[in-house]
């Protein structure tokens, strides 16, 4: 697998797909499985009346799902190596709901050797339709240095 | 550990473990959660199996998910932050484990703090994932949030 980080500048932005927060994919992820008795769970994830009952106004989707946007964004860019030392520190400053987008991106920061790896250092972040940012963080994952092309 | 609301753990005390299977319509539905098709999460490389999707992995590592959690009524839990660091590769076809052990409690602003780590590692005993999370306890009605509920 190549590891097209290794050849970006610093500075570049990745960005993964735009995706669409529906009623279906939040169930999928905040639901349980499928094929369990009663599915969808109902909780404040999948359900109005749950979200009410914790205090909120309407459902929100589980942070998790957008995470998981970002995560698999890392995974193209890095390759299977952030399987083995990735590293990823966030915060949520925005809820999101159900029917709003939502966009990976991370940013080229820093890029030094150790070893025989390459250490690749990103800003991370996820914005909404609004370009408001609903996730924000960093990563990092040393990379073999052979992967480079 | 069982009997206590989970906003009266303290440090050291641990939720009680979770053993899970990761079957291919698991991690399939959670790829159809979050559109990714990337073909080593379907296929595997290497002859492999197909790899568990980190959004599986993440899903279940917060403490809701552990068979011990118990929210008191009239109360709330929100994720604060996260930090992750991925051990090894999870397959499909396996079985993983997850612990749940608190580092720190303190009370700002009115909510309580609870930090954890969730492990989550493989039949073979390897690491797979590890989190430290901080998350807050608050009394419903009384402290606005955004709305990062933890769901159990």
């Amino acid at each position: 697998m190549s590891v097209p980080v290794l050849e970006a500048k610093l500075g570049q932005v990745y960005a993964g797909k735009t995706r669409k927060l529906t009623w279906a994919r939040a169930l999928a992820l905040s639901g349980g499985p499928f094929g369990t008795p009663g599915w969808p769970e109902k909780n404040l994830h999948t359900d109005l009346a749950a979200a009410k009952a914790a205090g909120l106004s309407t459902v929100v989707v589980s942070g998790t799902q957008w995470e998981g946007y970002l995560v698999g964004l890392l995974v193209e860019m890095i390759g299977t190596a952030w399987f083995n030392g990735g590293q990823l520190e966030i915060k949520i400053p925005r809820s999101v709901k159900i029917d709003e987008t939502v966009q990976p991106k991370a940013r080229v920061e820093a890029r030094e050797q150790e070893g025989d790896r390459v250490r690749i250092a990103l800003s991370v972040w996820c914005e909404n339709q609004d370009s408001e940012q609903v996730l924000v963080g960093t990563a990092s994952c040393a990379v073999p240095a052979q992967g480079k092309k | 550990m069982r009997g206590k609301y989970a906003h009266e753990l303290q440090s050291g005390d641990e939720y009680e473990p979770l053993e899970f299977l990761v079957t291919p319509d698991l991690n399939q539905q959670f790829l159809y959660a979050v559109e990714d098709f990337n073909p080593i999460f379907l296929e595997g490389i290497g002859g492999k199996p197909p790899l568990v999707h980190p959004v599986l992995l993440m899903h279940m590592s917060p403490r809701t998910r552990s068979p011990s959690y118990r929210q008191a009524p009239g109360m709330g839990s929100a994720f604060a932050r996260d930090r992750s660091v991925y051990f090894n590769p999870a397959y499909v076809g396996s079985k993983l484990r997850v612990a749940w052990k608190v580092i720190k409690t303190y009370e700002q602003r009115g909510k309580i703090y609870q930090d954890y780590v969730a492990l989550v590692l493989d039949e073979n005993g390897n690491d797979i994932l590890c989190r430290e999370i901080a998350s807050t306890f608050f009394t419903l009605g009384k402290v606005k949030t955004y709305a990062l509920g933890e769901a159990k």
